[in-house]
């Protein structure tokens, strides 16, 4: 790669009417990541990639691509699906493939390999309007995966996918990433994300809360999980327990995060101190789901 | 430019409605020329005779101002085109692709410019078919109109540009225009030249050009006049091109500013 930053966002914000819907963004996507950006609905994640593919205008802030100010011939490197399927309704699969190819300006030997790839070879000629949103989508996808792109930027890629079609995309955005293609990945699906993402960058309500390498954002956040035959009881004395970050209810027990990292013995031994004894005791690393859940409320 | 209006080809060459519109076109024009002439050949040879529609030089104008009575047709092909665009989101989707707003602009614009030789190709062959069957006049005299022609064509393609950039909605944005080339402008022109000042409708998007072509409505036209000289062609051309910049810089700006 010959650039260690292929995209730098700095202080994007964007306002529609009385609504801020970014404010102040910035954040770098490494060369070869698989950059997952987080959020709920209406956090602004689409917002931001359609402000750095140019559809959308920011009202201040700056961002380059691959180290260099934004510019058109820029986005050819990149495959990108952008919130829908945007076609011509009246065209094939092919001859939509053949626009999207001749303003990458790629030729169109490769339409075959991404139809191919993206499991829609025998539909080829079949009109967009009479695809299934599925359909639809993976022909997105394989436009986006033309001219074998350096960076994927794929808003919500699974959208309207099958379980087959969910994990089929999850395999070929790692297999991407392994050969080094970088990839940008909005999504709310927090478990695909965490199954693919080398980073993340999470988002709320237009402002960043977090961002960097899905260990580093995940790390500091190591979680006990507890449980006593008592509920009542416990969660008292948990709520008393010195150093207490977070408690939250989980399958008829509880998950705490620690301010100073005390360790489980520590928490085992103030719970026997108090009177009770516990019957499960655990130590997991804090879950995507759960590390956005506690910074998105 | 080359290779955005070969884009633009790829985007049209399959599409049903493009070929029904511009075969419409195509036909329309040369077939509102024949039952023109018939009418006049059955009303009364002497006002045929004296109206020489269809002879050289007049014959240029004839056509141009008769086919003009069909370029709303190709406006509205213009119109659909653009309306799809955002309907589809396909303009997001070649912004996206790598093409910048002003590729796209230049790539519709390019297509606009393209519809009009095509609809002033159209005119000048069919002037040339019935002139040469009347077989009276010389060719060369009146050609002129040729170049009128195109810059009407010009004025109906750039209002319809105008539209299918601001409206999304195609159905809404074909009413209008409709409305507007074939009724609404008539009113307007009405109140103007009665009620305001003789003269004053020249300066109407439709009606500068359709001045510079009057073919045989010049007879009812001059018969209601009131005095004063009519705007000479220069400046009736001139008009005729403020709008054709206006439409392509309000076009322009709305593509270069506003989220798409």
């Amino acid at each position: 790669m010959e650039h260690t930053k292929i995209l730098s966002l700095h202080q994007l914000s964007k306002r529609y009417g009385p609504v801020q819907a970014l404010n102040g963004v910035s954040f770098d996507v490494p060369a070869g990541s698989v950059f997952g950006v987080l959020g709920p609905n209406g956090s602004g994640k689409t917002t931001l990639l359609a402000i750095v593919m140019d559809v959308l205008k920011a009202n201040s802030g700056t961002y380059t691509w691959f180290g260099q100010p934004a510019h058109h011939s820029l986005r050819r490197r990149i495959g990108t699906l952008l919130e829908t399927p945007n076609f011509y309704h009246y065209y094939s699969a092919v001859r939509n493939l053949e626009i999207a190819a001749a303003i990458k300006q790629h030729g169109h030997d490769d339409i075959e390999r991404v139809l191919k790839l993206a499991g829609l070879w025998e539909r080829k000629d079949s009109k967009f309007s009479t695809f299934s949103l599925g359909m639809k989508q993976r022909l997105a996808i394989a436009s986006a995966l033309l001219g074998n792109p350096e960076v994927l930027l794929l808003d919500e890629p699974t959208n309207g996918l099958d379980p087959a079609g969910i994990a089929e995309i999850r395999d070929m955005i790692r297999e991407l990433g392994k050969q080094g293609t970088t990839v940008i990945m909005a999504s709310h699906l927090l478990d695909e994300v965490e199954k693919v993402c080398t980073h993340v960058a999470i988002m709320k309500k237009g402002v960043l809360l977090t961002c960097g390498h899905v260990d580093e954002v995940l790390s500091s956040e190591d979680m006990i999980e507890v449980s006593a035959p008592d509920a009542g009881k416990l969660e008292q004395a948990l709520n008393a327990l010195p150093g207490l970050r977070s408690l939250r209810r989980h399958n008829g027990g509880f998950q705490i995060v620690m301010e100073n990292g005390q360790t489980a013995d520590q928490v085992n031994a103030y719970c026997f101190e108090q009177g009770i004894t516990l019957n499960y005791l655990a130590l997991r690393r804090k879950s995507l789901e759960a590390r956005f859940i506690e910074l998105t409320n | 430019m080359t290779d955005l209006l070969k884009i633009e080809w790829l985007k049209v060459k399959a599409y049903r409605t493009f070929w029904i519109l511009s075969g419409l076109f195509l036909i329309g024009v040369p077939l509102i020329c024949w039952a023109y002439e018939s009418i006049l050949l059955n009303a009364n040879q002497m006002i045929s005779a004296y109206l020489s529609s269809f002879s050289f030089p007049k014959v240029w104008e004839t056509a141009a101002w008769l086919g003009s009575w069909m370029s709303p047709v190709m406006g509205i092909l213009l119109i659909i085109s653009l309306t799809n665009e955002n309907n589809f989101r396909t303009v997001r989707q070649n912004i996206i692709d790598g093409w910048s707003r002003e590729q796209f602009f230049f790539a519709k614009y390019g297509t606009m410019v393209s519809a009009a030789i095509f609809m002033t190709a159209v005119m000048a062959l069919t002037s040339l078919f019935f002139g040469l069957k009347s077989g009276r006049g010389s060719v060369g005299d009146g050609t002129e109109f040729i170049w009128y022609a195109f810059v009407q064509n010009m004025t109906y393609l750039s209002l319809a540009f105008f539209l299918g950039i601001y409206m999304r909605r195609a159905g809404i944005a074909i009413a209008i225009y409709v409305m507007y080339a074939y009724i609404g402008e008539m009113a307007l022109m009405g109140l103007l030249e009665f009620k305001v000042k003789f003269h004053s409708s020249v300066f109407l998007p439709l009606e500068c050009t359709d001045r510079l072509i009057p073919g045989d409505s010049g007879i009812v036209r001059n018969l209601v006049r009131e005095g004063g000289a009519p705007p000479s062609k220069a400046t009736l051309q001139l008009i005729a091109f403020g709008w054709i910049i206006l439409f392509g810089l309000l076009g322009w700006r709305k593509m270069k500013k506003s989220d798409i």
